[in-house]
């Protein structure tokens, strides 16, 4: 069947253009970045020594490194949990034959236009202890009015809540995109044969969705551990006391604010060891229990 | 034949024009003022460009002050960087180790500016060892702004703003106790008002005369001066009378003044037309004062914040004067009364103070006046010529940190400043390092 390609040089010349662009913009940076990583420097660079894997046995040994890992990482897990479960629950609601269905599920898009600081600031002003509107409803029908600012567990939770709540457009799309392609002779089977409306979810519908769920995942613990430093600069700028100081946002700090660059470099090469991990083990898993219709 | 000259007479006038309009000196100046202060910023380059005919500015709005100095560092290397840049005060000692920018002093003819006609606070910040670096040109500092109808509620005296800081923890409790606001005080949760506090008692924040007659290698925040400010912010949060609108965060700080949900705040002299327009839109006066001090310690006067503007040495010599000239242009006298105006920054020349006077401009804004006021109280001495040391930024996020350790009750104010100490000796001695010192 296949076709077959003139000489060895032509498909080489076809695949050129994005060899080079991979190069460019890939193979270069990460060279670069490597390379970085080996000198303790400032000014972006304008000056620098050469220290080898000092960077990297700084970052090793630091108990604030570590901190950061475990809290990034829980971070990480929270929102992706709570940005899944509770798009994919919004989004069998949006797939409902109700009125107005369309314009519901624009609205519930919405979200996902608004830049990571745009949503930051709102958050706040929903969150600010004494003129935000949550701590209003909170004093008015319970009597409390928490410190969403000053404390730790408090603020980790803010952050938390402004992060699922900004991917949920997203998620909702891809879900309820899913559902709708979801064939309907097969929900009306086990409809026939007896399955209740949970045990049609939970054998027939979710099964089907498990691709579009995995890829879901994937985006969403690529969104938690890179995408969200906007979100922790407006809304907390890592604090309180690093609470929210994840390895994102540690290392834009050590990057841009503090201009030590190889440091920061070197955080990045770890960044990227970390996410290469949990992407690997996440794959493995993925093969086992993902379910594609057309195997 | 007469054709043919006229032809070509005209043609050498064409060309003659066109290269006199290439001679134009072409300088590219970034800055990092957002909205208002923008537009102002736009208004002088036009005024400067229509001044003269020889040199051509272009400006350009470059993000924050770390953005415009990220965006300075990255365009050096790449070789298409601008001539002026304004950066932010705690950047100074950065700049003058990065080797990239000329001091100001240089690029001027002998004799062009007259030094002793800027304010003496504004101009010591950016002298170093006689030689000026940068020329001032947005300078703030903190005051107290209060609610004088929070204040007559509370029962207090609404034409005497507190002056100490214990008198703001005795305002404070009767503003709550008297249900007149749920808070007594806010302010960003910002170290620039540790610092603001630290120099008004004559304190300094590292060592070597706060940097200035040798390189700093320790932050000095385990002496008295320090633990005195954090236990007055620790007992102030602890008993309710103190909102942390959040690190760094000025709009929500104003929001919260404007909402009237406390009856004084701490902010930037630069924050007075924003201040004045809250009150107005939501029917309150505002009144303001001197930062109050811890007691006991005597008034030395502020240090300033704000920013400077560099020019960059990476350029021929000739566009390097006319940057220097551009510069000069921008802290003379008109520039800047119109710039006070404009924003509440400091005119830094002092001729445009007597400008400002003869207007009546003072009279009609006494809330303008008391910035200036402060400013001149300033004794010269390491402590109000403010801090030189390279790793800033950082240590401003050690400080904050420090606080916010305090008002968890996760360490105590001498804990939480002991192992700030540590932080700071550390961050300081790696740029040293970097730096070869």
């Amino acid at each position: 069947m296949g076709t077959k390609f003139p000489g060895k040089l032509y498909p080489l010349l076809l695949l050129l253009p994005t060899f080079v662009v991979i190069g460019l913009f890939i193979y270069y940076p990460m060279y670069q970045t490597i390379n970085m990583s080996l000198y303790k420097s400032l000014f972006m660079g304008l000056r620098q020594i050469y220290v080898g894997i000092e960077n990297y046995i700084e970052l090793f040994t630091s108990p604030a490194y570590r901190q950061s890992l475990v809290r990034s990482f829980s971070f990480a897990g929270l929102v992706v949990l709570f940005s899944m479960t509770i798009s994919f629950l919004m989004a069998i609601l949006a797939n409902q034959k109700v009125r107005f269905a369309r314009f519901y599920r624009t609205a519930l898009i919405w979200p996902y236009a608004l830049s990571p600081a745009v949503a930051g600031s709102i958050f706040l002003f929903i969150f600010n202890p004494s003129v935000g509107v949550l701590n209003y409803l909170l004093e008015s029908t319970i009597g409390i009015r928490p410190d969403w600012i000053s404390n730790s567990t408090l603020a980790f939770a803010m952050v938390v809540i402004a992060a699922v709540w900004k991917q949920l457009g997203y998620n909702i799309v891809f879900f309820l995109a899913a559902l709708q392609n979801v064939p309907g002779d097969i929900v009306e089977a086990a409809h026939i044969d007896g399955a209740n409306a949970f045990q049609r979810y939970w054998k027939v519908i979710i099964p089907l969705l498990s691709p579009t769920g995995f890829f879901l995942l994937t985006m969403n613990l690529i969104y938690a551990f890179f995408d969200t430093f906007g979100l922790v600069d407006v809304m907390t700028r890592g604090g309180p006391v690093d609470a929210t100081n994840t390895l994102i946002y540690n290392l834009y700090r050590d990057a841009f604010q503090y201009s030590r660059t190889g440091f920061a470099a070197a955080q990045s090469i770890m960044l990227f060891v970390i996410v290469t991990v949990v992407m690997i083990v996440q794959l493995k898993l993925g093969n086992r229990t993902v379910y594609y219709q057309n195997e | 034949m007469k054709k043919t000259q006229v032809f070509i007479a005209l043609l050498v006038v064409l060309v003659l024009s066109a290269s006199a309009f290439a001679q134009k000196i072409e300088i590219v100046y970034w800055h990092a003022m957002s909205g208002l202060a923008e537009q102002a910023i736009a208004e002088q380059v036009r005024k400067f460009n229509e001044s003269q005919d020889r040199i051509h500015v272009e400006v350009e709005y470059k993000g924050s002050y770390r953005d415009t100095l990220n965006a300075t560092q990255a365009a050096v290397q790449t070789g298409n960087a601008p001539h002026v840049i304004q950066s932010f005060e705690i950047s100074t000692q950065q700049l003058i180790d990065m080797g990239i920018f000329v001091p100001l002093q240089e690029t001027l003819p002998e004799g062009a500016v007259d030094w002793g006609k800027f304010l003496p606070a504004v101009v010591n910040y950016y002298t170093f060892e006689g030689v000026q670096y940068s020329m001032p040109y947005n300078s703030s500092n903190a005051i107290l702004y209060y609610n004088k109808d929070v204040f007559e509620k509370a029962g207090l005296d609404p034409e005497r703003p507190p002056e100490t800081l214990e008198e703001v923890y005795e305002y404070s409790k009767q503003i709550v106790d008297s249900g007149a606001a749920p808070y007594g005080l806010v302010f960003p949760l910002h170290s620039w008002f540790v610092e603001q506090w630290m120099a008004n008692i004559g304190a300094i924040l590292v060592n070597n005369d706060n940097g200035r007659s040798g390189r700093p290698t320790e932050l000095l925040a385990t002496q008295q001066e320090m633990i005195d400010i954090f236990n007055w912010v620790a007992k102030m949060y602890n008993e309710g009378y103190y909102i942390n609108p959040g690190v760094e965060n000025w709009s929500q700080s104003r929001q919260i003044f404007a909402a009237q949900q406390v009856g004084m705040a701490i902010d930037s002299t630069a924050a007075v037309s924003t201040k004045l327009k809250a009150g107005e839109d939501n029917d309150f006066r505002v009144g303001t004062g001197f930062i109050p001090i811890p007691e006991g310690y005597g008034r030395h006067g502020s240090t300033i914040g704000g920013g400077s503007l560099w020019v960059l040495g990476v350029h021929s010599e000739e566009e390097i004067a006319a940057a220097g000239e551009f510069v000069v242009f921008l802290s003379g006298p008109e520039i800047q009364a119109q710039w006070h105006k404009d924003t509440g920054y400091y005119p830094v020349h002092i001729d445009a103070l007597e400008l400002l006077q003869e207007e009546g401009w003072f009279e009609e804004n006494p809330a303008y006046k008391t910035a200036v006021d402060q400013l001149f109280e300033s004794i010269p001495s390491p402590a109000s010529f403010g801090a030189a040391v390279g790793v800033f930024p950082e240590i401003r996020t050690i400080i904050v940190d420090a606080l916010q350790e305090v008002f968890q009750e996760v360490k105590t104010v001498e804990q939480a400043l002991a192992d700030a100490k540590v932080r700071g000796d550390k961050a300081i001695a790696e740029y040293n390092r970097v730096m070869g010192f």
